[in-house]
């Protein structure tokens, strides 16, 4: 402001403030805080169904974050603690390790989020000033560059995998470099009765549930999946979707083989049978034990509802996704029931649930106005139901939400809202 | 007549509207439950003359006139102003520049009348025959009593009222009484509806006459129940009372015309042109004042709250009560870095000085302590959450202006519609990241301005200079004529010359040598001035030489007695006097030296009886920029001088002020 203080006024010493001096509750931090809590549900049903390996790698993550944080405060003379003092890194760090397979050896996890806070954040400016969601830009970056490690390292869902994957079995896996396969064996003896449970255990650890699942079913559908990294495309589905493709091939019974392949790759495997051939869906989709999936698409869906209570997060938002989801998978299954999966699976399946509350909703690289985030939302749909069904990846919420971020901008400028005032005609009172 | 409108129909049905945006703050209305007090007249009385005064305005009292209340001060010039009132009796103790009652903490003219306490009137002149007669007069009488919209705006309610009068309606469809209060903090209106219901019935009355609309209606926000069945009780008959949802910024006009008629009018048409006028309560009730009682505009009704002070309350204070007075009426007990906020805590403006004065336009006195409004934080990047979308009444994106206007991109900024934010502050109080976006938009509003009024320059220059070329041209083309015109009649001359020389040669010789004679008569008078001159000036140089002679004689004489060092000083006009044949630089620093000699003084040229003069306008003796920070401090001393006589100093004290005031 530029005030003129006289001697008389200097004397005075009087605060001075700008114009509206009442302030909502509500902050910035507060937004992150609230957010990151919001998914803690979704973390600790994560930990029963996929073990410690997930603990770890957020905590890789963050710490990794912070570094980053740091220097880039060094580097821009900001207050060292600037960024690392707000809950946004960890935040991205908490999407990126659900997003991750809970295996992945730590520097994989280093490289990526080293990549999605200092070259998606920082490099366009920090908090608030990122084009592209950071957490999916590192995942994607993972997922294009080392996806063998991913595919390898992937943990279907499965119950009280917590008792197995301890924090220190997980701890040799991604720190010492120990094969992440005896785990894998060992969660698949987790429950040893049920057959179709030890089929999926096997097809949780990729590589083993690859030979098995090749045993099972066809080697060629193996392969397929293998090559196109289905499970690291299931995985990236489901930031959230990732863990929840693994259970979806664990549930599968008739193609347990296949499921035990793709780990998550429920959507890989859906993907590989089409590619393989016009094979019908309900037979892959049929027998899936579907429990795990739906726990943890309920914590997601918790903690959106808590902050759409909080009006953190649009309701509208959120429900045009789901719907744009249901709408157009619903219409494509009708169409095409060989190619396109039901609705239901659609929304379990994958990362659907953590992306229409948690990734779609991050605001910094949404649509501004509400109209702008409803038609960002059904885009986003659109794209991910197309590219599970079109695309030669599995995985599609990591893709369509960064095409949908690249969007918006020109969404921002195709929604502008009337202004107050506009399109008055005279005499409207007479 | 409203049967035949639909519109009109639901709204005189009570049917409600909703606008877009808009927050809900704190209420912080805990002075609602004071009653109007009127408060002790104030030793001084300043009041700003800008507005008043206009292009081609008088002022019309001097320095050390006699003044009472509702006496006029000044002729506006042009119609948009009225004229300013005396606020009570007393004599004009200066017309200076003093800091205005603003954020900037600008200073500007102001008259500062030294109360009596006495408190006298002028004769009310009331308009008896109002109910009667014709509009004009009433609203050139609402004009002279000095009334302008009390909201805050200071818009000129007669301008307003007559605006609308000359409209195509004639009159207006729907009168709105504002006092719906949206801003936190304010409880004026809410008790001058609960207290004085029946005087504002009576101002809508006498506007109903002026404007005749076919609806009047009274909007009060739901948190006021009392004012609501007050102002039900006094205006039966004569307007509908509304109760609209709390909501922010419900109480500014455009927001306001939507809930109630459900239109939006644009913010480049003046409401009136829609058939819509909107008065504030207390511009209604200064109205009645005018016309029924025929008293100026010279009070008016300011809440004073917040932690700081022991007390809050409802004062009706004179306008051009300082602050400082008013705080110190509220027992104000300020804490470190106190705010003193003028206006409602989401609209108004920390003042940077509290000896200010209270004008027309001043609703509210805020005094918060940090745990009641804690200071604003440090700003956070914007993360585009959106929520200064969804509360921007005006429909506008905050966050995309707020970006085009800190990146410099004006462009941009204006087709965001910067021009239709009306700082209400709703986009900044939602804000998580604590931006403060509409201090940014009334900076952006600013230099809007500025580009705008360069452009128009710019257009006036631009034809200026298409003129000028064309004339340059036109003169230039003129020229070109002229001379062809002129080589032609040359050409013409020396043919015929030509042509005469050889017939008459011997003709041209004579006329010669007969030119011959003048010329040296004239060179002759040239010399025998020039000779003139010269003999002068050498007598004058003379006379000056014996007359220097005689008056360094005595000098001299003085300087032997004198030390050694002033015989040196006064040796230099000797040898000057003697050998004015010196060179110049040696001449002159005999002469300097004599000079200093001569103005030498030991004590400071004394300015004291100047000091009565100061405040008056335009003040030329003062040329110095310390004499102007002088001036610029003497009326706030005068604040001072009551309590001094209160307390009569010692005599030996007072001569040390006294002098103390000389040396100034």
């Amino acid at each position: 402001m530029n005030i003129i203080i006289t001697e008389q006024a200097q004397q005075q010493n009087l605060g001075i403030e700008s114009a509206p001096h009442l302030h909502a509750r509500m902050t910035t931090n507060m937004i992150m805080g609230i957010t990151f809590i919001a998914m803690l549900p979704a973390a600790i049903a994560f930990y029963y169904y996929t073990g410690f390996g997930f603990v770890w790698q957020f905590l890789i993550s963050y710490a990794t974050a912070a570094v980053c944080e740091i220097l880039v405060a060094l580097l821009r003379h900001r207050p060292v603690l600037s960024g690392v003092g707000n809950f946004s890194a960890a935040v991205t760090c908490l999407i990126m390790a659900f997003t991750l397979p809970p295996l992945l050896p730590w520097y994989l996890t280093c490289a990526a989020t080293v990549f999605a806070i200092l070259l998606v954040k920082e490099a366009f400016g920090g908090l608030g000033m990122n084009i592209f969601n950071p957490a999916m830009a590192g995942f994607i970056f993972l997922f294009v560059s080392a996806s063998g490690f991913m595919f390898r390292t992937w943990v279907v869902p499965v119950d009280d995998a917590c008792a197995v994957l301890t924090p220190s079995a997980t701890m040799e896996v991604i720190f010492d470099g120990k094969s992440p396969l005896e785990l894998k064996s060992l969660l698949r003896e987790q429950e040893p009765n049920d057959q179709e449970t030890k089929k999926q255990s096997n097809a949780t650890g990729k590589g083993a549930s690859y030979t098995e699942g090749s045993d099972a079913n066809g080697d060629a559908f193996d392969a397929k999946t293998d090559s196109t990294g289905g499970a690291t495309l299931n995985s990236a589905d489901g930031t959230s979707g990732a863990t929840a493709t693994g259970s979806d091939a664990t549930s599968g019974a008739s193609a347990k083989a296949l499921d035990g392949r793709s780990g998550a790759t429920m959507l890989e495997k859906v993907k590989s049978s089409r590619k393989s051939g016009n094979k019908d869906l309900s037979e892959i989709l049929g027998d899936l034990d579907r429990t795990p999936y739906i726990w943890i698409a309920c914590m997601f869906a918790l903690g959106g509802i808590a902050l759409m209570i909080l009006r953190i997060i649009i309701v509208k938002m959120a429900l045009a996704f789901f719907i744009g989801i249901a709408l157009f998978s619903g219409i494509g299954h009708m169409l095409w029931p060989e190619l396109i999966m039901p609705v239901t699976d659609q929304i379990l399946l994958g990362g659907t649930a953590i992306c229409g509350f948690f990734i779609i909703t991050d605001p910094v690289t949404n649509a501004g106005t509400s109209k702008g985030r409803i038609a960002f939302a059904l885009l986003c749909a659109l794209l991910i139901v197309a590219i599970r069904t079109l695309g030669s990846y599995s995985d599609s919420v990591a893709f369509s939400v960064m095409l949908s971020n690249a969007a918006a901008p020109l969404i921002d400028v195709l929604t502008r809202r009337r202004a107050f005032g506009h399109g008055y005609k005279k005499g409207e009172l007479e | 007549m409203i049967k035949k409108s639909r519109r009109l129909f639901r709204i005189a049905h009570g049917k409600l509207w909703k606008f877009f945006g808009g927050v809900k703050p704190l209420e912080l209305k805990y002075a609602a439950g004071d009653a109007i007090e009127e408060l002790k007249i104030p030793s001084l009385i300043t009041l700003p003359l800008e507005r008043y005064l206009g292009n081609g305005g008088q002022l019309l009292v001097n320095t050390g006139d006699y003044v009472k209340r509702g006496q006029p001060l000044t002729t506006p010039g042009g119609e948009r102003l009225v004229p300013l009132h005396a606020t009570t009796s007393g004599t004009v103790l200066s017309i200076a520049d003093q800091i205005l009652p603003d954020a900037s903490g600008f200073s500007g003219r102001c008259v500062t009348i030294k109360t009596d306490g006495l408190d006298e009137k002028v004769d009310p002149k009331p308009l008896s025959d109002w109910e009667n007669s014709a509009p004009g007069p009433i609203l050139s009488h609402i004009r002279e009593m000095g009334i302008e919209g009390l909201g805050g705006a200071l818009y000129q309610t007669a301008a307003k009222l007559s605006s609308a009068l000359d409209g195509p309606l004639k009159g207006c469809n729907v009168f709105i009484v504002n006092g719906c209060e949206c801003e936190p903090g304010l409880s004026c209106d809410d008790r001058l509806m609960r207290e004085r219901a029946d005087e504002i019935a009576q101002g809508i009355r006498v506007i109903q006459r002026i404007l005749n609309p076919k609806l009047t209606l009274v909007a009060i926000e739901e948190n006021k129940p009392e004012a609501i069945s007050a102002m039900t009780r006094a205006t039966a008959g004569i307007a509908l009372v509304r109760a609209l949802p709390v909501r922010y910024p419900s109480g500014e006009a455009r927001p306001l015309i939507r809930i109630l008629t459900g239109i939006e009018v644009p913010y480049n048409v003046h409401t009136s042109e829609c058939g819509v006028v909107v008065d504030n309560v207390a511009t209604v009730y200064a109205v009645k004042r005018a016309v029924v009682d025929g008293e100026a505009l010279t009070s008016r009704i300011v809440t004073v709250l917040g932690s700081s002070m022991r007390r809050h309350g409802n004062a009706e204070v004179r306008i051009g009560t300082s602050v400082r007075f008013l705080l110190n009426s509220y027992h104000l007990h300020p804490e470190y870095h106190q705010r003193v906020i003028m206006g409602g805590p989401m609209m108004g403006f920390t003042l940077p000085s509290i000896d200010v004065p209270i004008t027309k336009g001043t609703s509210c006195i805020m005094a918060p302590g940090s745990a009641e409004i804690p200071p604003v934080p440090n700003e956070m990047n914007c993360i585009r959450c959106g929520r200064c979308a969804r509360a921007c009444p005006s429909r506008l994106v905050p966050y995309q202006m707020y970006a085009y206007s800190k990146a410099g991109d004006h462009a941009h900024a204006a087709k965001c519609g910067i021009s239709e934010c009306t700082l209400c502050g709703s986009c900044a109080f939602e804000c998580p990241s604590h931006i403060p976006l509409s201090l940014q938009f009334r900076r952006e509003q600013a230099i809007q301005g500025i580009i705008k009024q360069t452009e128009i320059r710019n257009i006036h220059a631009r034809k200026a200079t298409e003129e000028f070329e064309k004339k340059e041209a036109e003169r230039k083309a003129r020229i070109a004529a002229k001379r062809a015109a002129a080589l032609a009649r040359i050409k013409a001359q020396e043919n015929q010359t030509a042509k005469s020389q050889d017939e008459t040669k011997g003709s041209v010789n004579s006329a010669e040598v007969a030119e011959d004679p003048e010329l040296k008569k004239r060179r002759e008078a040239l010399l025998r001035a020039k000779a003139a001159r010269k003999s002068a000036l050498e007598a004058a140089a003379r006379k000056r030489q014996m007359a220097q002679a005689v008056k360094d004689e005595p000098k001299t004489a003085e300087s032997v007695s004198d030390t050694e060092t002033k015989k040196t000083e006064d040796t230099a006009p000797d040898t000057q006097k003697n050998s004015p044949s010196l060179p110049y630089s040696l001449r002159r620093g005999g002469m300097l030296k004599q000079a200093v000699k001569t103005e030498h003084w030991d004590a400071p040229a004394e300015r004291a009886p100047d000091l009565t003069m100061v405040g008056e306008d335009p003040d030329l003796s003062v040329t110095s920029y310390q004499e102007r920070e002088i001036t610029r401090k003497l009326p706030v001393e005068t604040f001072e001088e009551p309590r001094a006589e209160e307390h009569p100093l010692p005599e030996k004290l007072k001569k040390l002020r006294n002098r103390d005031r000389s040396h100034l």
